[in-house]
């Protein structure tokens, strides 16, 4: 066994497709690391929950329109998923925290044990709605867009993040995923345009001044390092309507509908690129862990570290594709 | 509260899931105990020595997103409350068992309406009060289950057993009435298959309905391995006692030479 387990923390809103974007991640993970000894696995209760999610995508394509509403109930508690890179006997754990998303804002009782894994956390991942984010044409859109997205309160929590990496001079990434974002990349009528016009709205516009702040915690890209990497999570779908209805709160809200393209059936696209970013950050903590005399002689013994080195080592030497880009930091204008 | 104290946490439109009333929220024995075994936003059964925890009881109500929202009923159980405990558990099982959800007690519940339920969750004065009563008065309407003994009877089984539940709502029945602290329980987990409650099945007194039988658990393989290793030994030994006399007594050697020695 590996010494180390790695945390990351999801911070997206309620029902931004969290568990989806995991089972993305987890499928390109197969292509990836096909013909290697090596493979990325769900432990545990994780597989019965990325199953469960598979499935019911899957029925959800089937009917020929896609309502992401239909897809499981809104998460309550905490949730952990716990993904392992194995080789052999081998294993690198790699758990993911999940929570309500409401909590970003409202931070109840239960907030503490979420910001305290955040702060431990090496990675942070960011799932972004891009329907919400684009299909905005009116002032009333715009603000409801924000509110949804907790565009506030997520800045406040990756600042908070980005200082505690500065005080403890420990790197970390920041990874900001737009999601729902087929439309825009690669249904028919997406456009190098569109791709560009997403990628510009999500990080100079909504959140500019998160990663402003990054900046400024940090004073410069060296320890965090921030990208943009959009996930197409479905593949087969299209947006018809952002469907935007007054909720109870006064502000508006989407219920997006897609119709779903053929042969419909689930094609995920981009989630490599997390992957990729997640070895790096995982290439470099191995790196520079401070490992006792014995565990360093068990894991040469064992060629654990040969073995779980070299698969990082593979992920972490594939190219990102286009869609994926560094994010510069800079001081609002 | 004749003995059952109930807090019931489910969320409004907006604001998310928190447990509505005026009692303090409980300490979350579920989380620290149970997750990763279980999706608490599906059916989930935890009944310890005093108390239970039931979630993913779907509600008609949706949240802005559309999305169904649950409720989770959690319950501190004193001696006088116990038959009422009981009964309540027994027709948890006994809907799940029937229709595979919870959905008839959230049904139930629903009964209060969407406004009350919105303003117990954003804690409006006035509403925050009489949720609690509500839904005692709600529960006391239950249909009445028949009586199930309180025989201990540890069990592990699929969801898919005909009996899962039922005899879970026995078990149920019995622990929740046990003094707090003891070890026992009696849950449905959503998640995990037998191999992965290693932890629990250790204990003593444990009903467990899980997602499916898969293999043996984890724990019997270093405890097989061990008896087999033993019983080798035990071979060897017994080979060499054997062995021995025959060399000693200076009997005919030649017979009893291993052949690859020649």
């Amino acid at each position: 066994m590996s010494d180390n387990e790695y945390k990351i923390a999801l911070i997206g809103p309620t029902r931004v497709g969290k568990t989806s974007l995991v089972s993305s991640i987890l499928a390109e993970a197969q292509t990836a690391l096909a013909g290697t000894p090596a493979s990325l696995k769900a432990k545990g209760s994780t597989f019965a929950r990325i199953t469960d999610n598979v499935n019911e995508l899957a029925g959800a394509l089937a009917r020929g329109t896609f309502e992401p509403e239909t897809i499981k109930n809104s998460t309550s508690d905490v949730s952990i998923y716990e993904l392992a890179l194995e080789v052999g006997r081998s294993k690198l754990p790699i758990r993911i925290l999940d929570y309500p998303g409401g909590w970003l804002s409202e931070q109840g009782p239960e907030w503490d044990e979420c910001a305290e894994w955040i702060r431990q956390s090496s990675v942070l991942i960011l799932p972004v709605d891009a329907v919400l984010a684009m299909q905005c044409a009116t002032v009333a859109e715009e603000k409801a867009c924000r509110v949804r997205l907790q565009i506030a309160a997520v800045t406040e929590i990756t600042r908070e993040w980005a200082k505690g990496r500065k005080l403890a001079n420990t790197p970390g990434t920041l990874i900001l995923v737009p999601v729902k974002c087929e439309s825009y990349l690669v249904a028919p009528g997406a456009t190098r345009a569109s791709a560009e016009k997403l990628q510009r709205r999500l990080v100079d516009e909504l959140y500019e001044d998160m990663f402003a702040a990054i900046g400024a915690e940090t004073n410069g890209p060296d320890l965090v390092s921030a990208y943009y990497a959009p996930v197409n999570t479905i593949g087969c779908v299209d947006l018809v309507d952002a469907g935007w209805e007054m909720a109870a709160d006064r502000n508006l809200e989407s219920h997006p509908v897609f119709r779903v393209l053929p042969p419909g059936k689930r094609k995920v696209d981009g989630a490599l690129d997390v992957l990729i970013l997640l070895a790096r950050r995982l290439a470099s903590a191995e790196n520079a862990q401070d490992r006792s005399s014995l565990s360093h002689l068990w894991r040469y013994l064992t060629g654990e570290s040969r073995d779980l080195r070299a698969a990082i080592g593979r992920l972490n030497e594939m190219k990102l594709s286009q869609r994926a880009q560094p994010v510069r930091m800079r001081e609002p204008a | 509260m004749n003995g059952l104290a109930v807090q019931v946490r489910t969320r409004s439109k907006v604001l998310d899931y928190r447990f509505v009333g005026t009692t303090p929220p409980p300490d979350r024995w579920w989380d620290k105990n149970y997750r990763g075994w279980t999706d608490f936003s599906r059916p989930t059964i935890l009944v310890e020595p005093g108390r239970f925890f039931v979630s993913g009881i779907g509600s008609a109500r949706t949240d802005s997103k559309g999305a169904r929202i649950h409720y989770a009923l959690h319950a501190r159980v004193e001696p006088e409350g116990r038959a009422l405990a009981a009964q309540m558990l027994a027709w948890l099982c006994e809907v799940r068992q029937r229709t595979g959800s919870l959905d008839e007690v959230g049904a139930c519940l629903d009964k209060l309406g969407d406004d009350a339920w919105s303003a117990a969750v954003g804690g409006e004065h006035g509403q925050a009060d009489g949720i609690d009563a509500a839904v005692m008065d709600l529960l006391r309407d239950i249909p009445r289950q028949p009586e199930t003994g309180d025989a201990l009877e540890s069990f592990l089984c699929a969801v898919d057993d005909p009996a899962a539940f039922a005899k879970l709502g026995a078990m149920a029945a019995a622990v929740v009435a046990l003094e707090p602290g003891r070890l026992e329980r009696a849950v449905y987990l959503n998640l995990a298959p037998s191999s992965e409650l290693v932890p629990l099945l250790q204990q003593q007194k444990s009903a467990i309905v899980c997602r499916e039988i898969d293999t043996l658990p984890k724990s019997s393989r270093p405890l097989l391995a061990g008896v087999a290793f033993v019983l080798l030994g035990l071979i060897v030994a017994a080979a060499l006692l054997l062995k021995i006399p025959s060399h000693g007594a200076g009997t005919d050697s030649a017979g009893s030479m291993p052949v690859q020695r020649r």
